[in-house]
């Protein structure tokens, strides 16, 4: 054992840099310089947001949105609200008080958290959630007997089908994939797929999208759409639109591509975006319900016949949508089977 | 070897014992002595100026460079939670969490500047502390963003908030246990390195003082002098260094033990805080992406707090029953806010109540109970970090003087060794 294993590492090169200036005839030899380079910069990475994934080019790609969409006729005029047909699906609900909606939390203008801090206020909004609000008016003769449950997009078949919510709606393509699993009412709006991209973009339309990058949310008509090899689009597909809307304030994708009624949602939160191209499908919506009750289809069709009629769907239209995308439409025709 | 075996067997002659002659013997005994009580002295003199120099550097730099490592750990983790609850009462004034989130992020820097300053030995840390330097301000550009939408009730603040946490959890929060790791590496070999290093004194304590012993044995026998009192006066020196090396030595090295512990203590009531810190982010950030919760905020909460607890019935820190007991109630007030999560509403009245269950300082909150069990473990921590560094210190002044009095005490020996020897020499010229 030597004396330099009893002093610490510290000790040691304090004295060889001792005995190194003190052999030194120049005194500025003892002036070290350090032994790294300048700093380098790490690679200025922006983060994505969580659960983002490139999708190669899918091999069907598109999906089938037309020939299922022929829903059950309504029964007549509705019955008076409060006094639903004896053991009918309506009068359960009429029964528990409370109409329970699966609807989505984060879709501005369609279903979003109501900002108000009044607890007595509804705790979404959006046009969708009025959707909601004239079914339970004509079940209960009150729009506010309705409890919400946020759901997922991916939720929003599960949700159906093993009974956690009455009725769905959450900007729901009618496709006939969905169709053999949930019931859907008639159109209650309908939309078709555009591009919504920076207002410095060089895009003008789909053709314009061939090699780029363009988001759309996972579990979505509209990320099958852009996989279609046909487009040649880099589809990216992020959990929510509000992911998809994140990258393209980022720069991490050149477009956001989805029905143009979500878009719109999208569009208002930045003024700095725009919605180009003409619409590439075209999508109808319907309100979701559980297979095997008739009953609440062909009801949920005639509250729709009643506000087409009324003038109720061009108010909940205006006030949510207006003249965003040109001017506001008449209702769509339902299609019964 | 094989011409001894091959050569007759002699008789067992008793070995020719040629004499030393008594000048040779007092030079060489000398010289050996001298050497040896010189060795002792350099050797103890200067263990014992490294081990308080270890501990200086213990008190002064490492201990000082491990805390801030800590801290940027847990005030990231907190400004992932703070500003959760910044975005969420985004529309209302009277929370504390936008206070929270600066002041956490103006402790980050001033603590990566601190730990920069210190990171050229590691490549590790110098990689961990470059990712920290780039990523902060990436962080609080989201979150920046997040809170500007929030404002003005834009739903895509929410993802920005989301993306930001993901950035955070993903890649600050890992580089930040790198510096830890690094910075309590470093403590620890500060420790170690003061508790060692004694052997060569063990070794030549005994050398020195029986060559002393021999040395005036020889004297005796040869000369008629019963006593050298240079010899003599040596010995007793060699002695005092001795007994006061092996003392001060165990006592500093008992200190030292005990201020390991200490951290060691400090420490587990840390992870014990930081799987708090988390399980609160957790619950804020589960509120912000309800209906969005990708991340499965709820299921990290539940492993967060099971971690938590874990931890909790294995602190037996001073206010360790109080912690027990507020993180009690916070798993009662956790329940409270289940319903607003996962039950449809009506109405915003559980919105809003969970909303001020997380965020403000209510009894039966989230927001009190939490705030409690951190303050009873960051008073824990602190007292057992305290603890720690009084008892460094106590090591640091087991050793006090101990390096210059040896070498004084050396010089005398030496002067009186060599004293007492010359003048046995001097006969023989």
């Amino acid at each position: 054992m030597t004396m330099y294993a009893v002093a610490s590492r510290r000790g040691r090169t304090a004295l060889l840099a001792a005995a190194l200036c003190v052999t030194t005839l120049f005194a500025a030899a003892c002036d070290t310089l350090p032994s790294t380079s300048p700093a380098q910069s790490p690679a200025h990475v922006t983060p994505l947001p969580d659960g983002v994934t490139t999708m190669p080019p899918g091999p069907s790609g598109g999906v089938s949105v037309s020939g299922c969409e022929a829903s059950l006729r309504p029964d007549g005029p509705l019955p008076a609200p409060g006094r639903m047909p004896a053991g009918s699906t309506m009068d359960k609900i009429l029964r528990r008080g409370y109409l329970i909606a699966g609807v989505d939390e984060d879709s501005y203008l369609f279903g979003y958290r109501n900002p108000s801090t009044d607890p007595g206020a509804p705790p979404l909004i959006g046009f969708d959630i009025d959707f909601v609000r004239e079914v339970a008016k004509a079940v209960f003769g009150s729009p506010d007997k309705v409890r919400y449950k946020a759901i997922t997009k991916a939720q929003r078949i599960s949700s159906l089908t093993d009974g956690t919510v009455d009725i769905v709606a959450d900007i729901m393509t009618v496709d006939c994939e969905r169709a053999e699993k949930v019931a859907f009412s008639s159109d209650y709006f309908d939309a078709g797929q555009r591009i919504l991209v920076n207002q410095s973009s060089p895009v003008n339309s789909l053709a314009d999208l061939a090699g780029r990058k363009a988001c759309a949310a996972a579990g979505t008509t509209s990320i099958q759409t852009l996989a279609n090899p046909a487009y040649r689009v880099v589809p990216v597909s992020a959990v929510n639109w509000a992911d998809c809307m994140v990258m393209l304030q980022q720069g991490q994708v050149d477009a956001v591509s989805t029905t143009d009624l979500i878009l719109v949602g999208l569009q208002v939160q930045d003024p700095y975006t725009k919605i180009v191209g003409p619409r590439f499908t075209y999508e109808r919506h319907g309100l979701a319900m559980p297979h095997g009750e008739d009953d609440f289809v062909r009801f949920v069709n005639g509250v729709l016949e009643k506000i087409r009629g009324d003038g109720t769907w061009t108010a909940i239209y205006s006030h949510w949508v207006g003249d965003r995308l040109g001017p506001v439409p008449s209702p769509p025709p339902p299609v019964y089977q | 070897m094989t011409q001894n075996t091959a050569a007759a067997p002699a008789p067992l002659a008793p070995p020719v014992r040629r004499r030393l002659p008594t000048r040779t013997g007092l030079r060489v005994g000398g010289a050996t002595t001298l050497a040896l009580i010189a060795l002792l002295g350099l050797v103890t003199s200067v263990s014992a100026a490294t081990r308080q120099a270890d501990l200086r550097h213990a008190v002064r730099t490492a201990e000082p460079l491990a805390v801030a490592a800590e801290d940027i750990y847990r005030d990231l983790s907190d400004a992932d939670a703070a500003s959760a609850e910044t975005f969420l009462s985004a529309a209302q004034a009277g929370t504390s969490g936008e206070e929270r989130y600066d002041a956490d992020v103006s402790r980050v820097s001033a603590n990566l500047a601190a730990v920069s300053a210190d990171a050229r030995g590691s490549a590790q840390l110098r990689a961990a502390d470059g990712e920290l330097l780039a990523g902060l301000p990436l962080f609080t550009k989201l979150i920046g963003t997040a809170l500007a939408d929030a404002r003005q009730n834009l739903p895509v603040g929410a993802a920005y908030l989301r993306e930001a946490s993901a950035l955070l959890r993903d890649r600050l929060l890992p580089a930040a246990q790198q510096v830890l790791k690094v910075e309590s590496d470093r403590l620890t070999a500060d420790g170690k390195d003061a508790r060692s290093g004694s052997g060569l004194e063990f070794a030549l304590i005994p050398l020195a003082l029986a060559a002393l012993v021999v040395a005036q044995l020889f004297i005796r026998n040869r000369t008629r002098r019963q006593f050298n009192p240079g010899l003599l006066t040596a010995s007793v020196l060699v002695l005092v260094i001795a007994l006061w090396t092996l003392a001060a030595g165990s006592a500093e090295r008992g200190a030292v033990a005990k201020a390991e512990k200490r951290w060691q203590a400090a420490n587990a009531v840390i992870a014990t805080d930081l799987a708090a810190v988390q399980a609160h982010g957790d619950e804020l950030l589960g509120l912000a992406a309800r209906g969005e919760d990708v991340g499965g905020y709820e299921k990290d909460f539940a492993a967060a707090t099971a971690r938590l607890d874990a931890l909790l019935a294995n602190d037996h820190g001073a206010s360790a029953d109080d912690a027990r007991q507020a993180r009690r109630s916070w798993a009662q007030a956790h329940l409270a806010l289940l319903p607003a999560e996962n039950d449809p509403q009506p109405d915003n009245a559980a919105n809003v109540k969970a909303l001020r269950l997380l965020t403000q300082p209510v009894a039966g909150g989230s927001d009190a109970a939490f705030t409690r069990l951190d303050q009873d473990l960051r008073q824990s921590a602190g007292t057992e970090e305290a603890g720690y560094l009084a008892d460094v210190r106590t090591g640091h002044d087991d050793l006090a003087g101990l390096a210059i009095a040896s070498a004084v005490l050396t010089a005398v020996a030496l002067a009186a060794a060599a004293y007492g020897t010359d003048r046995r020499l001097r006969e023989y010229r």
